[in-house]
């Protein structure tokens, strides 16, 4: 039986002062998630595997984008992943690596260990979003060559820590 | 609008989005604009103004053709801006003298100006002005047509040998008509000048001129069709301005206009399409047509690959394909600066918070439509 659960879209980060910790008792559970993400994309599949749940569905970002089918991975007290499926992501028309994502070929969608997402969170008001949203601006990058996304590279964060 | 028409579908307003971006890549900037207008007031007052030589003669001075109708774009590659203007002699008559006459009359008063005199230039029907900044002013000398009245005038032909048809005036207030239909028209609005129009604020159908102009200035640069065969800007406009119907979306009254010359051109057959001024039926603007027929041929030729390309672009699904088709018919650069500033006001909605997204058309930045999910601040992290 999956409890009733109301979306909390506004304001259900849930922080002390300075800590990026959330509050464990917050932390929604698989079944919460899994309904948040039904009652919103309701293309999305769910399926379970032990302590693990995987959902897949279509991601069309714009209206002339292309759909991607798209896998999210989550099991409690870890992270999230997100993989495209199809059609296969391809570098850059010079080979250019394809930006914010990890070697895994995950996307980078937040900045891990800040509170950019925390297990409170729901996906569906979160990662989910933030994926129409890589693969919006993966789009205009592979049809101009700039990422006009935003956000950090960690290599390039340390090489500029480096330089004098 | 037209009542019979399809409502815009979500598919349409997108595809809008990205041709009205290309629209301001490829229109009249406003400083150029500004700068016409500048040297419009410096000209115009000059020749219409009390101390002119001209006095007797009546002038007053108008801008014709795409500046007065707001449809300029900007000149692709080396080409100048060429910016037309009338000089119209209220007080002269076809007796007073021909058209070489009146003509030279005009280029005297102007070179009698020491400030004129270096960028003045004799063409063979009219006065151009070449200013620094890549424009140019031509002036064309003209006079009332009488016989006609309202705002038609005869102006020089082009052998100069007598006068022609034509009512640059009445043109402008046909075509501002059929840009906003069921609306009347303010006639009184409109001045000798218009004021600059944004893309924001342009009718759908001047867009569709502009973008019909910008593709024949690609598809005419050399290649498949003859540069100097390329229709010109004043029949792309009547043709356009005539078949269309009302249309909301600048995409489908592209495709629905494409269709409408197509099938003016099959009633055609075996003669060729005439195209004339609506308002001066014995003005005609198709004359280069019946002087060299592979015009024609090169024009119906161009019209069928313009109508595949159009209907290629419908289908495809992908940034980077629909940016391919957009190239191949405005130009690379053209495109590139168009989906830049796409992605830039993508990024610059979300930074703002008004992105959101219908799981039904993805990311939208229109806080009306049903059902929208905002988006919770994030950075995109990775190795690279």
């Amino acid at each position: 039986m999956i409890p009733r659960f109301q979306i909390q879209f506004q304001s259900n980060q849930i922080l002390s002062m300075g800590s990026y910790r959330y509050r464990q008792d917050r932390k929604l559970t698989l079944p919460q998630q899994d309904a948040t993400i039904r009652k919103c994309f309701s293309e999305f599949r769910a399926t379970w595997n032990k302590g693990m749940i995987t959902w897949n569905g279509p991601i069309q970002p714009t209206v002339l984008s292309d759909q991607y089918d798209i896998r999210i991975n989550y099991r409690l007290d870890s992270a999230p992943k997100v993989k495209v499926l199809s059609p296969m992501l391809k570098r850059g028309p010079n080979d250019e690596p394809i930006p914010h994502l990890y070697s895994c070929g995950s996307l980078c969608l937040y900045l891990p260990r800040t509170n950019e997402w925390t297990p409170d969170m729901s996906i569906a008001a979160t990662i989910i979003p933030w994926t129409y949203l890589w693969l919006g601006f993966y789009e205009f990058w592979q049809a101009t060559g700039s990422w006009k996304g935003g956000g950090e590279h960690p290599r390039f964060r340390a090489e500029r820590k480096r330089r004098p | 609008m037209n009542p019979l028409l399809t409502k815009p579908s979500d598919h349409d307003v997108a595809i809008d989005q990205v041709l009205r971006s290309i629209c301001t890549q490829i229109q009249i900037t406003r400083p150029q604009h500004a700068l016409a207008v500048k040297h419009y007031r410096s000209v115009g007052g000059f020749l219409s103004g009390s101390r002119s030589p001209l006095t007797k003669y009546g002038p007053t001075v108008y801008s014709q053709g795409s500046f007065r109708i707001g449809t300029t774009n900007r000149p692709k590659g080396q080409d100048e801006f060429d910016l037309d203007f009338v000089c119209e002699f209220a007080f002269w008559s076809a007796r007073s003298g021909g058209p070489d006459h009146l003509l030279h009359e005009l280029y005297d008063c102007i070179q009698g100006d020491s400030g004129f005199r270096q960028l003045i230039e004799l063409k063979k029907r009219c006065v151009r002005l070449k200013y620094s900044g890549d424009f140019h002013m031509d002036i064309l000398p003209a006079i009332p047509d009488p016989s006609k009245g309202s705002t038609c005038i005869k102006v020089p032909d082009r052998e100069l040998h007598g006068w022609t048809d034509s009512n640059p005036k009445g043109y402008a207030n046909w075509f501002e008509d059929k840009a906003t239909p069921g609306q009347t028209f303010d006639r009184k609005a409109v001045e000798p000048i218009p004021g600059y129009q944004s893309v924001e604020q342009k009718e759908p159908l001047k867009l569709v001129v502009q973008l019909m102009k910008r593709a024949r200035d690609v598809a005419f640069a050399g290649g498949q069709f003859d540069t100097d065969l390329a229709p010109a800007s004043i029949i792309l406009t009547t043709l356009a301005a005539n078949l269309y119907q009302g249309e909301d979306s600048v995409n489908q009254a592209i495709s629905m206009i494409l269709c409408r010359i197509l099938q003016e051109i099959e009633d055609n057959k075996p003669g060729m399409l005439e195209v004339v001024n609506p308002k001066n039926p014995d003005e005609t603007f198709s004359e280069q047509w019946e002087q060299e027929p592979e015009s024609y041929r090169q024009f119906v030729l161009w019209v069928r690959c313009f109508a595949n390309s159009w209907s290629q672009l419908q289908k495809q699904q992908g940034l980077p394909k629909i940016k391919r088709e957009l190239e191949k018919l405005f130009g690379e650069n053209v495109a590139q600066r168009a989906f830049s500033e796409l992605a830039g006001h993508f990024e610059k909605d979300r930074r703002n918070g008004i992105l959101g997204i219908s799981p039904s058309i993805g990311l939208v930045n229109d806080p009306t439509v049903p059902n929208t999910i905002p988006i919770k601040p994030n950075t995109f992290y990775g190795e690279l």
